[in-house]
Order: structure tokens, then sequence, then C-alpha cells
């Protein structure tokens, strides 16, 4: 299954997928929750915009040499799974992509976070708050990109 | 250079542009609307899916497909996929057909719900026939 395209997804494209690839490229451990400062350091992390969704972000290749991606989504993350696959289909790079919803480990803390720093650009109050729900989504984070590479790397 | 006409929750607006272009005029009769197969309300199994109508005179793919929302997103998905392909932004021409009342999806699903297809159909061909000429006017269809 080498050499496929890696999309990790969820509504903005500014947490959960970019740590969910961070995580992928190892370049945040599984067994250890990261600092905040470690979070923060990512390119991508809490400074996607709107204008932004829908815009798929290269992150790198992995130990399969695969290409792994995040995208914000909104709320119609299974659509476009369903319509890109299509596209690339038509572009004849079928079976290319493989997708991966991070939105289900996205607790409260970080909608909430997410929504007063990206949306309401209120990031002083935010961004403390997805840093700590990020830190408490880590686990789940961690367990589901070591789901995704047991699949795609065997 | 493919074509794809988007919907937002319709069906019969970008089927109606597709048609269009395909025939390469800017009327359409009522009958002929009709008659065009993909002219129907769209349903939650459509949403994300494409459907090719054909090619249109200068030999170009012309597809059309539905979304739930945020067609601008869709728009930018496929300009990044085709940048991730390293293929020109000009592979495809995403060509937003959006209802000026989003509401019009719902009352069509809701006819179609109650088995009331037909009336769907005439609610929709009123609206395309009443758009359509802004579409033309915009250079969203041919």
């Amino acid at each position: 299954m080498a050499g496929k395209k890696i999309i990790y997804h969820c509504y903005g494209g500014a947490h959960s997928s970019v740590v969910a690839a961070a995580i992928h490229l190892g370049k945040l451990d599984t067994q250890r929750i990261p600092e905040a400062q470690e979070l923060l350091a990512l390119t991508l992390f809490d400074r996607q915009t709107q204008a932004g969704h829908g815009q798929l972000h290269f992150f790198g290749f992995d130990e399969g040499k695969n290409e792994v991606y995040s995208v914000g989504c909104r709320n119609v993350g299974d659509m476009m799974e369903k319509f890109l696959t299509e596209i690339a289909q038509i572009l004849g790079f079928s079976g290319d992509l493989f997708f991966v919803d991070t939105l289900h480990c996205v607790n409260l803390r970080m909608r909430i976070g997410g929504y007063l720093s990206r949306r309401l650009g209120l990031v002083p109050l935010g961004r403390p708050l997805v840093v700590a729900g990020t830190r408490a989504a880590y686990p789940r984070l961690a367990a589901l990109v070591q789901k995704v590479k047991a699949q795609v790397l065997t | 250079m493919i074509y794809l006409y988007i919907g937002v929750r319709d069906l019969y607006l970008p089927a109606a542009a597709a048609y269009m272009h395909l025939q390469g005029r800017n009327e359409l009769t009522a009958k002929e609307l009709l008659a065009f197969p993909y002219f129907r309300p769209a349903q939650k199994a459509d949403e994300g899916r494409l459907y090719y109508l054909g090619t249109d005179a200068d030999n170009h793919p012309v597809y059309i497909a539905c979304v739930a929302d945020h067609p601008d997103v869709f728009h930018n998905a496929v300009q990044s996929l085709l940048t991730v392909y390293g293929l020109p932004p000009t592979t495809i021409q995403v060509v937003p057909c959006l209802l000026e009342n989003l509401q019009l999806a719902a009352y069509f699903r809701l006819l179609t719900r109650i088995g009331l297809d037909t009336l769907a159909d005439r609610l929709g061909l009123k609206i395309v026939l009443n758009r359509l000429p802004d579409l033309v006017r915009e250079g969203v269809a041919f």
C-alpha cells in the first residue's frame, strides 16, 4: 500500500488533523503528551484561517513513502472524502487517497477554544483552552494514528 | 479541461447549466429540461457524488455534483488536489450553480419524500428558468 496520500481531516484543519499528521511523521512522541510549546511549534497549529479550508497541507513523507496531509473540511468531511475520491478517479489516480477523520477525537475544550481563537479571533482566550484540550485528547489522537499506520504500512 | 457544475443540495440548476453547456445553447425549453435524466431533486445519497453527463463540442468532459454545504471548500479542495498531483489548475473548472434561496432545496426534498415528484420537478423547472438567465449573464453556463 506504499505511495498513498494520507489525508487527516477535521473541522478547521487547525488542531486535531495537524497534531495527527505530526504524530504520524514522528514529530510528536506517541508515548508522551507534548508540552504546549511543542504543539505551538507545529506550523499550522491554531493558525489555519477559514479561507484555507479545503486546502491540502503537505506535512511530509512517512517511513512507507506515503505523503501525509492535513485539511479542514468544516462539517462536510465525509462528503469531502467521497468527492475527492471521485475527483482522483476521473484524474486517473484511483485508490490513491486515504482519508482519516480526526474530528471524533476532539473534545469540548478544543471545540470552544478553537471557536474562540479561529472563528472569533480571540486568540489569547482560545489558544490556552485549545492547547489544554489537545493535550487531553492526545492519547486518543496517538491511538488513532497508530491504527492508521498499522493499516497503511502493512 | 473537465467541467464540473456544483449545486448545493440541488441538482436542478447544475443539471440545467451542464445540459446547456453540452447543447451549446443559452436557452432551453421546459420540455427539454424535464426530459433530461439528471433534472431531478437531489437526495442525501447524491451529496458528494459526481455524475458524468457527456463531452461537449470540444471533447471536454462535463460532470455535475451536489454538495450539502460550503461549495467554496469543495472548490478549494479540487484546486488543491490538482496542485498535489502536479496538474494545472485549469484541468478542472468548478462552476458553482447556487440557488438564490437554499430553503428551496429542502422543499424539493420534502416534496419527493411525500411522493410529489412531479410537483418538485415543476418547482425546480420554475426556479431554473428564472435563474438560468442570471447564470448565462454571469458566464457560468454557456
